[in-house]
């Protein structure tokens, strides 16, 4: 029950969050360097006043800035997120298109960075000054320390040009391969549900690396997070207390110790889905993902000033609402938070 | 703080006539520390009988919470190291047993109630779910019964509303009725011996004496209550162990320890209680002077030497050891050993 309310009032706070990041992005683009106007009409059309005060008019650049935004945010309520000047299509259905791609290769990077960081950090805590630990501390520096497009450039060197045990950066399917018939969009999910199990090996196997190097960082910062609060929860009080009843390992592991340790790093882990997003720009580029990282960039290359908006306000919207998961996540696992003191 | 009132006993069962239920002998605890070897608790020795009160006093570092936690064998390991000895709980040694066997015995036949009873909860966890988790696991209890006992355990230790309070979370309760909580915790294995290190300390006082009159209810309890307030032992405990720098230095009736005390630590610990029946003003709070030895390199002699007001050559070198002076007491100093014999 009081989860539920807890959610609730969270996700109402999300709203006015919601509304500052649209104001901040819509006036960041309308300062953004270079004419979208003159990079539009080319060289001739843009020299001629005439046409460019045409295209002003057409476009409604002629009005106030105000009155700009409210046309902006009514198009946006409506699902319409105004047209790319570079792909010719509404920045929406591009977003709808690219997005399933990096949804995927972001929760493969979660999944894989998550389980892997948690089993390490946990691992480095209870062998704590022993070699184990200086391994996994020595993995969690060098995962998050590296910068992502060095990362991928190494893992491609080492992974596909010389070991050969992953594909090339190809995307998310072999050419030969046909993609899944579209149902989430996200293939490994699509091909499972189709039960197209060429598509879904050959998928997975394309996802690996991309997610591994994306992944990498928040692996680094699992560890970590998860290694230093669980030497907090191992020297704390009520596990002694635990102890002192006679319960058994497994129990200690499962109710006392876990849900505890977890609580300082799903906070860390929230605050990390921001960087995330911007690794996956990068990786994106480096693995030739189609996904949004790769849109944002050729969007930015041809100055697509409603695309760029629309980028920015997806990534905004989704840093958004997991910091609002993670909230209720967090308070899910703490009482003290939920129901306060 | 409260008063010390010594009051006599009439009718008090003798120790020797009940069974022994909790037995240790020649505990010896180190701390593996940068600076060497500290030696917290050394050859500690004492027996409990069914239902009596015994108290273990001494100032902060004396080794007495340590000599609990090593007896339950919960200390962390490193840094600390159980040595030697042997703690029996009817009659089996937990020193001995396998991690299953230690966990079917602890928490059923012998528990603790620590100090600080926020910090001994897990705030994640419902309170009552907390105090009937060991049961649970031990006699593979339903859900339902579970609740139940714990709300049953809560009003036993006198926590108002049970039912609610079972399940709330520790952040919820008030000091007082935490406290109540935690020995309701300890207590719902049906334990022969409940081990308490200084769970009053953190209270206020009218909720201390609530506490106080709680545990004095457990008649056939046998309880180690492990404090530095000598004003609560006097009130609580049949019999007193006094211990310092790790070493049990005198053992005695509550009455004796009080009246006649033989060691000269034991003697300066008394004279340093506030007493509310001296207003006088004559009688002046007395610290003692000094303070207790490094443990990482304890004197060859009795540890007390640089302290005491009555030592004697034979103190710089020899540690005295523990015998008996007087009827019933036993004590740890060679001085006192010597009147004894000399009267």
């Amino acid at each position: 029950m009081g989860i539920l309310i807890f959610a609730l009032r969270r996700f109402l706070l999300a709203i006015p969050t919601l509304l500052g990041l649209l104001i901040v992005t819509f006036i960041l683009a309308n300062f953004m360097p270079g004419d979208p106007l003159a990079r539009l009409l080319g060289d001739v059309g843009g020299s001629n006043p005439e046409t460019v005060a045409a295209y002003r008019a057409q476009w409604g650049l002629d009005r106030p800035l105000w009155e700009q935004f409210f046309i902006y945010v009514g198009n946006l309520l409506q699902g319409d997120l105004g047209q790319s000047t570079f792909t010719r299509r509404g920045v929406m259905e591009d977003l709808l298109s690219f997005l399933p791609a990096t949804v995927e290769l972001g929760v493969a990077a979660i999944l894989f960075a998550g389980i892997i960081g948690l089993a390490l950090g946990s691992l480095a805590a209870l062998f704590h000054n022993k070699w184990p630990d200086f391994l996994v501390r020595a993995i969690a520096l060098l995962a998050s320390g590296v910068p992502v497009f060095w990362l991928g450039l190494i893992a491609l060197q080492v992974f596909y040009l010389q070991l050969g045990w992953s594909p090339g950066p190809e995307g998310r399917l072999s050419s030969r391969v046909n993609p899944p018939p579209r149902i989430t969009g996200a293939y490994t999910v699509d091909s499972i549900l189709s039960a197209d199990s060429v598509a879904f090996w050959d998928s997975l196997a394309h996802i690996v690396l991309p997610a591994a190097v994306l992944g990498a960082f928040f692996l680094g910062l699992v560890s970590r997070m998860m290694r230093a609060s669980m030497l907090d929860v191992l020297k704390a009080p009520y596990l002694m207390t635990a102890r002192s009843k006679g319960l058994n390992t497994r129990t200690i592991a499962q109710f006392h110790v876990l849900p505890n340790a977890l609580i300082p790093t799903i906070t860390v882990v929230g605050l990390a889905i921001g960087g995330l997003l911007a690794g996956a720009v990068l990786t994106e580029t480096v693995f030739s993902w189609p996904g949004i990282g790769r849109y944002a960039v050729d969007a930015a290359k041809a100055l697509d000033y409603q695309a760029i908006l629309g980028v920015t306000l997806l990534i905004g919207f989704v840093y958004v609402i997991t910091n609002a998961i993670i909230d209720v996540v967090y308070a899910a696992l703490d009482p003290r938070i939920r129901l306060g003191s | 703080m409260s008063t010390v009132t010594v009051t006599s006993r009439i009718g008090l069962s003798s120790p020797e006539e009940s069974k022994a239920v909790l037995k240790v002998s020649d505990l010896v605890v180190e701390y593996h520390t940068a600076r060497g070897i500290a030696q917290a608790v050394n050859g500690v020795t004492f027996t409990v009988h069914a239902g009596e009160k015994l108290a273990i006093v001494g100032e902060s570092g004396c080794g007495k919470t340590a000599t609990l936690l090593a007896a339950l064998r919960l200390l962390p390991s490193p840094p600390s190291k159980t040595v030697r000895g042997s703690v029996e709980v009817d009659g089996t040694d937990l020193m001995t047993l396998g991690p299953k066997a230690l966990n079917e015995i602890r928490g059923r036949d012998i528990s603790i109630v620590f100090q600080d009873a926020l910090s001994a909860f897990n705030p994640v966890l419902t309170v009552g779910r907390q105090i009937s988790e060991g049961v649970r696991q031990q006699r593979k209890l339903s859900k339902a019964a579970a609740h139940e006992l714990a709300v049953d355990m809560l009003a036993r230790v006198g926590v108002p509303d049970p039912d609610q309070r079972a399940k709330q979370y520790p952040h919820q309760l008030s000091g007082g009725m935490r406290q109540r909580a935690m020995i309701a915790m300890a207590l719902a294995g049906e334990p022969k011996v409940l081990f308490a290190d200084e769970p009053t300390t953190a209270l206020d006082v009218t909720v201390q004496a609530q506490i106080l009159d709680l545990v004095r209810s457990f008649k056939d309890l046998a309880i180690v209550w492990v404090s530095h307030d000598l004003g609560v032992v006097a009130g609580l405990a049949d019999r007193v162990i006094v211990m310092y720098s790790g070493f049990v230095v005198e053992e005695g009736p509550v009455e004796d320890i009080f009246h006649s005390p033989k060691h000269p630590y034991t003697a300066a610990l008394l004279r340093s209680i506030p007493r509310t029946d001296e207003m006088s003003g004559t009688h002046e709070l007395v610290s003692i002077p000094g303070s207790p030895p490094d443990l990482v390199a304890l004197p060859a002699g009795c540890p007390f030497y640089d302290r005491c007001a009555v030592r004697v050559d034979r103190c710089a070198t020899d540690r005295p050891t523990l015998e008996r002076v007087g009827d019933t007491q036993t004590v740890a100093c060679w001085v006192a050993q010597a009147k004894d014999i000399a009267s």
